[in-house]
């Protein structure tokens, strides 16, 4: 009960005649505060649960690994003997020295001692630049727009601090410690290598929160271009040069860019155009569960027209398709690709774009580039390009499964049907690939054409489609995302690495008997496992 | 003549893990019929009407669905088939038209004119992309491709959760459009919602599912028929507990209570009446609240 | 006259539809809004107009029929019969009157209306449905 009493001055002063014990349950229940309570634990919990971050985390222990073992040897007292035959006045003109052209200017010993430190030198240099770090940092950007991108970051006080704050705590030492232990480790001016790899990683995270294809471009036009004779002489210049300003000025300009990518991330908003921005692989982890509706996980914003261009089904076929019900098996499996998100011809362009443009001619049509890129490399690509569809339809085939079982198809057939769409969107992916291959070594590079290697490498790079597809189609049963980059990382990613890393094995397996006696163990394992597979799909629920 | 049911489900068992979701289910629709299925949230319905599709399998017990065993069902039966799931997964790349072409290619007889009619009534556009329409509309499309090739079975899945009433109502019109149409064949539907309204103006039968086993399966009329409550103002204090047979809930305080049955006749209302020396009042029961009923316990 | 604007039903109250139906059907004849030798609308339209699943709409004609007050005219719907002479004994047909006359003396009590004055709001009420019944025998 409160009685008001007008005091002098005007304002009304009430007395509460409350209870004392009511009143004071009332100040508790104002100034409670929920301490018990941090969010930092949760937050690690959602790094921790999820997979992909496991993955990346993974391959980031072994780049560290690879890192220290490399560090290692360059300093091994053998090894810091034989570069100790370098003679000084040659050692200025390395860059020069160790290259094809310029053998014959050193003796045996000093040339191989010049190779060998920088052989380690390019590994060092290389290694700043080595994906594996630039994977996670970029993995754990994406998570963190995840968490961000949604209304809860808006409603809920204090959300965004915590989060940036455990983003940081993970993405801030390899950041720094990366090229600290890289320029210590290889005896090389911190600085230059600080400055380098800090505006690598900003570039990155900028790429991986905006998930914009020009950036992307832009990341990988950076990227590549490092590995081209003129930047990597520029880099090696750079790295072993006792500059301090410049370096510091571009920290300076890295820093500024974390900073704004920073305020970017504390005022994200949906009308922001980056919020609906997610990549794909986090996309589809909510896509194959199905509790997540349309709204939430898959954002992909229609209204954009590159958007609707690249994931637009073929117009070809689906006029078809309102003319007339399809009847042969070819026309059956074009319909089902229409259910599958990358149709081949924008895999392709996309394909064309990224290599081409960017990897191909940089290193071929950069004036004075010496440093020309085999046109081999560009087998790699053909090996897990492909097959990425797997991972772009793969889970998302798990959505529409159920429902489109329902169709007047026997199940074997629609089971076989949908496997064999896939395989076909694979194919075709391959085969203008290869075509595309094939026409730029005919332009730049004809007399690789006329090699054993080039088909041998091109046969090889079809064959492995197959029990890589066969091994996917068996573990995509249990719907799991993470199992599936597993297989992709390991085949697609992991095995042409090695090749190309051990050129001796790579000729040793391009013996034609060894080949072909390969080839028919791959061909027959794949028709084992395919059957199994194919048996076991028989009797798992669709929906 | 008895025909044989479209869905005959015999003795079925589905568990997830640990969870036992279908236990010794038995459910068998007759043709022509339109069912109704209630139950609470986690009591089976999705996964049962997965099971007579053949989307999922059952550990035990057969599910025999339009004369074929439900797991592998020949192409004929499919095209005799419509479902709407609860979750509508279409591809959100293609167009409203694209998702019809694509949906009419698979079945020999898909009516056009009636989608093309739909479309224009329920004022669903043509040239959207399918990625950024609302749930409202996702579900239209999703009813229009199911009903496209006029199924004999028709199984819904939550049909009209996101509706707005008007939506709703212009639904249930097509569902009973449907139901009238019967030239060759009658068509049957089985669907489950939580919006009873629904059921009740055009559902003839209902089976209500809890505990993952039919613990009803009668006609419409007949459940509200049977199903009371009573007011019962005696002038002497009633016993408790009453034992009434088929009790579904049970109030008494003193003299007075209130008590629903399962099962009301004449003949037991009046022997109530004379044993305990009381007046009556019958109260007549909505689905709504028959549905509480049968889950007060 | 559209006969079926005159019907209406409330598919969400506890009573079935089609004893709804009947009732509503019931009263009309007995309040000669719908008079002998016309017609009930056919059961898809009123089906369609009620919104509600045609297979009540025609249990309840048949249910109609059974108890001799529609009678099927081939090709031409249900018609309405003249009410046969009643066959109800007396005592059935004024338990059937007892629970609204209940709520009529309920409600007068709690309106504070005395006997007297609910006969007198009665008596003139009953003599209109005389009056019309000997304007329009049968």
């Amino acid at each position: 009960m409160h009685e008001p009493t007008n005091l002098p001055g005007g304002r009304p002063k009430t007395f509460s005649r409350e209870p004392i014990g009511e009143r004071s349950d009332a100040l508790n229940m104002r100034t409670c505060k929920n301490r018990s309570t941090s969010p930092y634990p949760h937050i690690l919990r959602t790094y921790l649960r999820n997979k992909m971050m496991w993955l990346a985390t993974f391959m980031l222990l072994i780049g560290i690994c690879s890192l220290v073992a490399s560090i290692v040897q360059f300093r091994t007292p053998t090894h810091v003997n034989v570069i100790s035959h370098i003679p000084p006045h040659l050692d200025a003109q390395t860059r020069h020295v160790w290259e094809e052209q310029n053998r014959h200017l050193a003796d045996d010993q000093t040339r191989h001692a010049i190779q060998e430190k920088y052989n380690h030198l390019m590994r060092a240099i290389n290694g700043a630049f080595f994906f594996v770090f630039l994977l996670f940092v970029m993995h754990v950007v994406l998570l963190l727009k995840q968490q961000i991108a949604s209304p809860r970051a808006v409603l809920v006080p204090h959300y965004r601090r915590p989060h940036l704050i455990v983003a940081a705590a993970l993405v801030l030492p390899v950041m720094i410690l990366w090229p600290l232990t890289v320029s210590f480790g290889f005896s090389l001016s911190p600085l230059p290598v600080f400055a380098a790899s800090s505006l690598l990683f900003t570039l990155i995270l900028w790429c991986s929160y905006l998930n914009s294809l020009p950036f992307a471009v832009l990341f990988l036009a950076v990227w590549f271009g490092a590995f081209s004779s003129w930047g990597q002489n520029a880099l090696r210049d750079w790295f072993t040069s006792p500059a301090i300003l410049a370096p510091l000025l571009l920290i300076a300009v890295a820093c500024f860019f974390l900073f704004r990518l920073v305020e970017r991330l504390l005022a994200l908003r949906e009308e922001m155009p980056e919020y609906h921005r997610t990549t794909q692989i986090y996309g589809w982890q909510a896509f194959s569960s199905p509790q997540f509706s349309y709204g939430e996980s898959f954002r992909i914003n229609y209204n954009n027209r590159v958007v609707r261009f690249t994931q637009s089904p073929s117009r070809r076929v689906l006029a078809r398709l309102a003319e007339s019900r399809p009847t042969s098996l070819f026309r059956q499996l074009q319909r089902w690709q229409l259910g599958q998100p990358a149709t081949p011809p924008l895999f392709f362009a996309g394909l064309v774009l990224m290599i081409l443009l960017v990897f191909l001619l940089i290193s071929h049509l950069i004036p004075g580039n010496t440093n020309r890129v085999d046109i081999q490399i560009a087998f790699v690509p053909l090996f897990f390009f492909p097959l990425l569809i797997l991972l772009s339809c793969g889970m998302q085939v798990w959505r529409t499964l159920g429902v489109d079982s329902l169709r007047p198809v026997p199940r074997k057939n629609y089971l076989r049907q949908r496997a064999a769409a896939v395989a076909l969107s694979i194919a075709q992916v391959w085969f203008a690939m290869a075509l595309t291959f094939f026409l730029a070594a005919a332009v730049l590079q004809p007399e690789f054409l006329a090699t054993a290697n080039y088909w041998l490498i091109l046969a090889a790079t079809a064959i492995v489609q197959i029990p890589i597809f066969a091994i996917f189609f068996w573990f995509l049963r249990y719907r799991s995302m993470v199992l599936s980059v597993a297989i992709y990382m390991v085949f697609c990613v992991g095995l042409p690495f090695l090749f190309i890393g051990s050129s001796n094995t790579l000729s040793k397996f391009l013996a034609l008997p060894h080949f072909l006696l390969l080839a028919v163990l791959l061909l027959l394992a794949s028709a084992l496992i395919l059957r199994d597979a194919y048996r076991r799909w028989l009797t798992t629920d669709l929906a | 003549m008895i025909s044989s049911p479209v869905i005959d489900c015999i003795a079925v068992n589905k568990s997830y893990k640990q969870n036992h979701v279908l236990r010794d289910l038995d459910l068998s629709i007759p043709p022509g019929s339109v069912v109704g299925l209630l139950g609470k949230n986690a009591a089976g319905k999705t996964t049962l009407l997965k099971a007579i599709l053949g989307l999922i399998r059952p550990n035990s017990g057969s599910i025999t669905t339009l004369d074929h065993d439900a797991w592998n069902l020949p192409p004929d039966a499919k095209a005799r088939l419509g479902y709407v799931p609860q979750l509508i997964t279409l591809y959100p790349w293609m167009k409203v038209r694209h998702m019809i072409d694509y949906t009419a290619s698979f079945y020999p007889r898909w009516d056009r004119p009636l989608i093309d009619r739909l479309l224009h009534e329920w004022e669903l556009p043509e040239n959207a992309t399918i990625g950024p329409l609302s749930s409202g509309q996702l579900q239209k499309l999703a009813i229009l491709l199911a009903i496209g090739h006029h199924p004999d079975l028709l199984i819904l899945d939550e049909p009209a959760a996101a509706l707005d009433p008007v939506a709703r109502r212009a639904f249930l019109a097509t569902l009973l459009d449907i139901v009238s149409d019967s030239t060759d064949a009658p068509h049957t539907i089985l669907f489950s919602t939580h919006i009873t309204a629904d059921l009740e103006r055009v559902a003839d039968r209902v089976a209500i599912l809890k505990d993952g086993q039919v613990v009803y399966h009668d006609s419409l009329d007949t459940l509200k028929d049977h199903v009371k409550r009573l007011r019962i103002t005696a002038n002497a204090p009633l016993p408790t507990p009453l034992n009434l047979p088929h009790t579904l809930s049970e109030e008494i305080s003193g003299p007075n209570a209130r008590i629903t049955l399962r099962n009301l006749t004449p003949e037991l209302l009046a022997r109530l009446a004379s044993d305990l020396h009381a007046t009556i009042e019958v109260e007549d029961l909505n689905l709504d609240e028959i549905f509480l009923e049968f889950h007060h316990a | 006259m559209d006969s079926a604007l005159l019907i209406s039903v409330s598919p969400t109250s506890g009573v079935p539809i089609y004893r709804q139906l009947i009732d509503q059907v019931r009263s009309l004849i007995a309040s000669k809004r719908l008079q002998p030798g016309e017609f009930l609308p056919s059961v898809r339209t009123l089906a369609q107009r009620l919104q509600v699943n045609p297979m009540t709409v025609s249990k309840a004609y048949s249910l109609l029929q059974r108890d001799g007050l529609v009678e099927l005219a081939p090709g031409q719907g249900m018609r309405i019969l003249p009410p046969s002479p009643v066959k109800i004994p007396l005592n059935q047909r004024r338990q059937a009157l007892l629970p609204l006359l209940r709520q009529v003396a309920a409600t007068a009590y709690q309106l504070n209306l005395t006997q007297q004055q609910v006969m007198d709001l009665l008596a003139p009420l009953l003599e209109n449905f005389d009056r019309d019944s000997e304007a329009n025998p049968g």
